[in-house]
């Protein structure tokens, strides 16, 4: 129960911070995470980790299961602490109220969501936690939304994480398939279910496109420096402590049952190594400090994917202490941006400089965090080094990571070192080159304490603190590694490779810091091969194109285009069947019944059907037609059926003169003529419907299930209907009841038509146009009388029926 | 001939559907009497109506049976798509009152008209004879076609019904001679007959096949039609846009709802066992659905990208939509999934109906007597002129995109579910992609009320009862999202069981 508070009292609390007395209002708002804070570090003693298990839609295999086991304890506590501090902060960098109570609204909103990540145990339910973290990110980083690059940047991030996370929904779908189970606990019950099965690979590949995504792994890394636009206590919690290492957390959490194959250690390997080296190598050329910031993070996490590669004892221990101290480090200095822009008015470091004096609280903070982010002892950054470099000289590691992860590992500290120093310096130390928009004053209190509180822990933890440190790093390793560990940190373990190798690294930090301007020419020619071009190209150029285009194309209005689509697929359709089913296409009885006479008429009505077509004139068309019409009677009257060739040349009679009575508002001749392609394809559709519904009827008569009912009616028509004419008895004695609807039917229409006539509220002709049906439309270079435009459309009515 | 008694028509279970008809049709008398500026008591009564059919539906399909010996077909599968329509309807009679004053075409026939085609989609969906199909088919296309033009002289809506009409035709003639075949390969058109006979059918000679594979592709091309998927879609976005909303808005659920009914009955009733070649263990119908599933979900997608009116934007995103539930459609096809797949199509549905009104029912709050004012632009800055609804809308484009906690997840997820456990993965990574690709333009609208300047519009004042409208939705939306169970136990009995429907 106590842990559906946890995730929900946040939540709740975002909803009531608009109710909250706006005086102080960040004194209250923090309460709730830092009632949190105090809760779980009393959980750090508990011998049995808390759960809860509620049904919620058991239906869809979702539970609200949680429980606080180690790791999800080491992520809480950073979840819950940074956000205390950034929600402090954050009351001072918003001058404005109604700011303030958005940011912290939608905060702590993320704040439960990330929670829900870390604690869920339901598949599912992290999830569904996931997508709200992405869109609470999303939010934040649109936060000022006046801003085209906030908004760019919010769009950005959220189409990357969001189809991450429908990627991870994927694979969650895929590993319940295969495991029947949504449900952590009981897959960890069968570690090796899902490395069995067949569906291994796809399932890897979607659960590694959702965590890569969440936490920036390149070539997805471009959303995060994007994500800089939003508010610096955004970037600080969301963007660097808690939301980009929901991948990393979610990889850690799987691992028990995803880890050890050659697959993943590939994958995590190579993608994580990369990003970190690729990163550092970048962070180096930016000069905004948050961007500097954002590329060390990213580089960071690539660190903290690769620890996870190998599988083993010593990475688990490298993520979980790894994460504590980026958390405390990078969150100061991002605070520390925060307050410098604040202060300052820019965050640009070719401008900053000498800010030791006027801000010594705030460059204390930073001083600290700076010397753990460069691994110097015995701060809690020199211990996440080493536990980092401990792992990638394993000697478990077969080649050629062997050499690989090592390598890697030195080259990316180096570059950390150089950014460390290298923020420090070009703010803090460094002589102002020119004048800053504002003139600097040491922050107020709220944003200063931050990073100070961060320090401290960063120094007390590794030294003070070891009782602690500890157990979280056990537990934390142990729900890593699905087995019960101990662990013992210690800063000093005698003089080893990792020692000398991070030694090695600083001295080259330093050094490569001493010579950063000709590195940085050097660099200037490198591309950076980013991707966001390439995403921004495809999400704002090529996608609506295609779209634009589909769209012209087949949506354009046309009746006769969308006739044709469908006419089209009849064809295949009908074809597919008659391929697919392998008949007789002609049936010897109906050659059998060649009739000289008959198929003259049909050649008749061929030829007619060709000239109507080419006909200028509308009389000419339909006087066709009335031939054809009277061919057809012929035939019925040939084949024996002289009523029905009577009713057909009535109908024939009456349709003629409505044609008739209707060109009195029409020109004679056809004016629009299509151009000659279309028309091709025209004749060429005609050609072959006019084919297939030949086909149709020899087909089905050819291939016949049931026999004939005309027979029947034959028989029975004298004896039953007491009639000689079959088509009579049928109409009014054995479909009498039929025959009696169509006729009311037919009243009612009639007396509809003749109301809907009165209605009509006047008996003008009147000028009407199709607006996006149109093809060319004719123009009338008189001006629009009455007839040119009805004639228009009635043009168009032809042309597209 | 022996006529049936009056018992053995067994009346009662057709109750909701009929009396549904037969009150229109007393409602165009007394509309006669009602004053000209007074038509709202029309809306009142057809509303009336509309929620004793839904109780009425509620109490008969607790018993399910068969009437009109066996043509008709009152199961649970029936009631629920029921209750998906009544609520359609009623929603849709909420949204029209005022709108139909705002635009000066308050006609009672416009209520008569609305209870018709309802009473023609619940026939639809009871429909156990393709007779019955395809009359309940034209009980529910022709008063949408008139519905359609209801704004006439106004060309759009003139537009509109034309190109419905002359299209949906067509349908309906692909739809009878569909229907043909199949009755000319198996002797009969009641499903729970032809059953039989496909597999006697399929024993013999491949002439049958012939009929029947022509059958059921013209079938589908008929029904495809009606909820509108590649390639037979391309009315859609013409007569939504040209349509009164509330039309659009009843359309884009309501005539889905039906078409979807008579496919997956005809399709898991009368043809689960057509098979192409012997010895394939799904239904041959499957790849057919799948493609066209497939082309759906991309076509409708992409192309929804590039609308910049909100109500186009939602005709494409319904046909998007109508792939998704034609996921389910070709799940059924392999055996052993059909009732999972069944329901996850019947969820999808349900969801589907209440964020699709619900953002129909915004679109209209925003749009102007004349029927401009739809332009995505026209979102623009509403998140600050008028918060709550900004924020509502940004729940139903969520829920449109499958976020979570909103109704559209829980029908994705059923649907995604029902797709892999048939063994379609690829249609299902197709689904999963195409869902990115839909997020593109729902989260533009999104974007346009809260993050782009603009003064939204001030007058933008959603009438009562379309605030009714829009908050039931809303809750509806909500609630689906977060107390699943509530569907998923509703629609717990419901499948398809062909020996259930034998009478």
């Amino acid at each position: 129960m106590p842990l559906l508070l946890v995730v929900f009292a946040p939540a709740i609390a975002a909803l009531l911070v608009g109710l909250l007395p706006r005086n102080r209002l960040s004194r209250w708002v923090i309460g709730v995470p830092a009632l949190l804070f105090v809760f779980l570090v009393g959980q750090l003693s508990a011998t049995e980790p808390l759960s809860v298990d509620i049904p919620w839609a058991t239906s869809l295999g979702v539970t609200l299961a949680l429980q606080l086991d180690g790791l999800a304890l080491a992520f809480a506590l950073v979840v819950t602490g940074i956000g205390t501090l950034v929600l402090l902060y954050a009351g001072s960098y918003f001058g404005d109220d109604r700011a303030y109570v958005r940011f912290s609204g939608i905060t702590l909103l993320f704040m439960a969501a990330m929670l829900g990540i870390v604690l869920s145990r339901n598949l599912l339910l992290i999830f569904v936690f996931w997508e709200i973290t992405s869109i609470t990110s999303y939010l934040l980083i649109g936060f000022n939304n006046e801003s085209v690059e906030a908004r760019n940047g919010a769009r950005q991030a959220l189409l990357v994480t969001a189809a991450g996370g429908l990627a991870l929904l994927a694979g969650i779908i895929l590993i319940g398939q295969v495991a029947g189970t949504y449900n952590i606990d009981q897959l960890l019950a069968t570690p090796n279910v899902l490395r069995d099965s067949s569906l291994y690979a796809p399932i890897l590949l979607l659960v590694l496109a959702g965590a890569f995504t969440k936490s920036a792994q390149w070539p997805f890394h471009f959303w995060l420096p994007g994500a800089m636009a939003a508010p610096t206590p955004a970037s600080t919690y969301l963007h660097s402590a808690t939301m980009v290492k929901a991948g990393v957390f979610l990889l850690a959490r799987l691992s028990p049952l995803l880890s050890g194959t050659d697959l993943w250690l590939g994958l995590l390997g190579g993608f994580g190594l990369f990003t970190f080296v690729y990163a550092g190598l970048f962070a180096l050329k930016q000069t905004d400090l948050k961007a500097i910031l954002a590329y060390s993070t990213v580089s960071w996490l690539g660190a903290l994917v690769a620890v996870q590669a190998p599988g083993t004892q010593l990475g688990a221990i490298a993520l979980i202490v790894g994460v504590l101290a980026h958390a405390l480090y990078k969150g100061a200095l991002f605070l520390v941006a925060g307050s410098i822009d604040h202060e300052t008015g820019t965050r640009d470091i070719r401008l900053l400089g000498a800010l030791a004096r006027p801000m010594p609280l705030t460059f204390a903070g930073a001083l600290i965090a700076a010397a753990s982010m460069a691994g110097i002892p015995p701060l809690m950054g020199f211990l996440s080094k080493e536990t980092f470099l401990v792992t990638a000289l394993d000697e478990a590691l077969r080649a050629p990571w062997n050499t690989i992860f090592p390598a890697a590992a030195v080259i990316g500290s180096i570059l950390t070192v150089t950014i460390a120093i290298r923020v420090l310096w070009d703010t803090f130390i460094a002589n102002r080159q020119g004048e800053l928009p504002k003139h600097p004053h040491e922050a107020p209190w709220p944003m200063w304490i931050g990073p100070l509180v961060l320090g401290a822990t960063a120094i007390l933890l590794p030294l003070a603190l070891t009782l602690v440190l500890d157990s979280l790093v056990s537990t934390g390793t142990s729900s890593i590694l699905g087995q019960p560990t101990e662990v013992h940190l210690h800063l000093f373990e005698g003089i080893n490779t990792p020692l000398i190798l991070s030694t090695i690294a600083i001295a080259a930090g330093l050094l490569l810091f001493a010579f950063r301007r000709p590195l940085l020419r050097g660099m200037a020619g490198l591309p950076e091969g980013n991707p966001s071009a390439i995403f921004r190209w495809s999400v704002e150029t090529a996608l609506p194109g295609v779209a634009e285009g589909l769209t012209r194309r087949l949506q354009n209005g046309r009746l006769r285009v969308y006739l044709l689509t469908v006419m089209g697929f009849l064809l295949v359709m009908v074809i597919s069947a008659i391929a697919l089913a392998q008949v007789d296409i002609i049936d010897e009885a109906v050659l059998a019944g060649f009739d000289p006479l008959a198929a003259f008429i049909c050649v008749l009505i061929m030829i007619g059907a060709i000239v109507g077509t080419i006909v200028p004139t509308r009389l000419s068309t339909v006087v066709i037609l009335g031939i054809e019409g009277a061919l057809i009677a012929l035939l019925f009257a040939i084949f024996g059926a002289p009523d029905l060739a009577f009713t057909q040349l009535m109908i024939e009679v009456i349709t003629l003169s409505l044609f008739v009575l209707a060109f009195h508002f029409l020109p004679d001749t056809f004016r629009y003529r299509r151009p000659n392609l279309r028309r091709a394809i025209d004749v060429l559709f005609a050609v072959a419907l006019g084919v297939m519904i030949t086909l149709l009827p020899l087909v089905t008569i050819a291939n016949r299930v049931a026999p004939s009912t005309s027979s029947w009616y034959i028989e029975n028509s004298v004896p039953e209907g007491q009639g000689h004419n079959v088509v009579n008895v049928i109409l009014v004695d054995f479909r009498g009841m039929d025959t009696q609807g169509e006729i009311i039917v037919l009243t009612i229409a009639g007396m509809g038509v003749v109301a809907l006539l009165r209605l009509r509220p006047s008996a003008q002709p009147r000028g009407r146009h199709i607006p996006t049906g149109s093809e060319t439309p004719v123009h009338d270079p008189d001006g629009e009388s009455e007839r040119s435009s009805s004639s228009t459309t009635e043009e168009q009515l032809a042309e597209q029926t | 001939m022996q006529l049936p008694s009056l018992s053995e028509l067994n009346l009662g279970l057709t109750v909701p559907a009929l009396s549904l008809a037969l009150w229109a049709c007393i409602l165009l008398v007394i509309d006669l009497f009602i004053p000209r500026d007074r038509k709202s008591v029309t809306a009142w009564l057809a509303a009336g109506g509309v929620v004793f059919a839904f109780i009425a539906n509620l109490l008969v399909y607790r018993d399910p049976g068969v009437a009109f010996m066996g043509l008709f077909v009152a199961d649970e599968f029936a009631g629920f798509l029921n209750i998906v329509v009544l609520l359609t309807a009623f929603i849709a009679i909420l949204m029209s009152v005022d709108y139909l004053k705002r635009t000066g075409i308050e006609r009672g026939e416009y209520y008569v008209l609305l209870l018709m085609t309802t009473s023609g989609i619940m026939f639809m969906n009871s429909a156990n004879d393709l007779a019955v199909v395809f009359i309940a088919l034209e009980l529910l296309s022709i008063p949408l076609y008139v519905l359609a033009a209801f704004r006439a002289p106004e060309e759009r809506s003139e537009e509109a019904g034309l190109k419905y009409f002359i299209l949906g035709a067509f349908a309906s003639a692909f739809f009878v001679f569909g229907a043909a075949l199949i009755y000319g390969a198996t002797g009969s058109s009641s499903l729970p007959v032809i059953v039989d006979a496909v597999g006697r059918a399929l024993a013999g000679e491949g002439s049958s096949l012939l009929l029947l594979l022509m059958g059921s592709g013209l079938i589908l091309a008929g029904l495809g039609f009606k909820v509108a998927v590649v390639p037979f879609h391309m009315w859609t976005p013409d007569v939504y846009e040209g349509a009164p909303t509330p039309v659009t808005a009843f359309m884009s659920v309501g005539a889905k709802v039906g078409g979807f009914a008579a496919l997956l009955r005809i399709l898991l009733v009368a043809l689960p066992a057509l098979t192409v070649a012997e010895g394939d263990a799904v239904a041959g119908w499957q790849t057919a659905t799948w493609v066209v599933a497939a082309l759906t979900l991309i076509l409708g997608n992409i192309v929804a990208i590039s609308q910049t009116n909100i109500k186009r934007l939602l005709a494409y995103s319904s046909i998007a939509h109508a792939g998704y539930v034609l996921m389910a459609v070709a799940a059924a096809g392999t055996p052993g999934v059909s009732d999972q797949a069944t329901r996850a199509a019947l969820i999808y549905l349900m969801a589907y109906m209440f964020t699709n009104l619900g953002a129909f029912a915004v679109a209209m709050a925003i749009e102007k007597d004349d029927g401009s004012g739809t332009s995505l632009d026209d979102f623009k800055g509403l998140g600050r002129s008028r918060p709550l609804l900004a924020a509502i809308m940004a729940v139903f484009m969520l829920s449109l995109t499958g976020i979570p906690l909103t109704a559209g997840f829980v029908g994705k997820w059923v649907v995604f579910q029902a797709t892999i456990e048939a063994g379609l993965y690829t249609l299902a990574v197709i689904g999963v992609l195409t869902s990115v690709i839909s997020a593109f333009y729902y989260v533009r609208v999104i974007v346009n009320m809260f993050l782009e300047d603009g003064e939204g519009d001030p007058a933008a004042a959603a009438t009562p009862y379309v605030q009714w409208a829009i908050y039931l939705t809303f809750a509806g939306t909500l609630v689906l999202g977060i107390i699943p169970s509530l569907v998923t136990n509703l629609s717990g009995p419901v499948a398809l069981a062909v020996a259930s429907l034998v009478p």
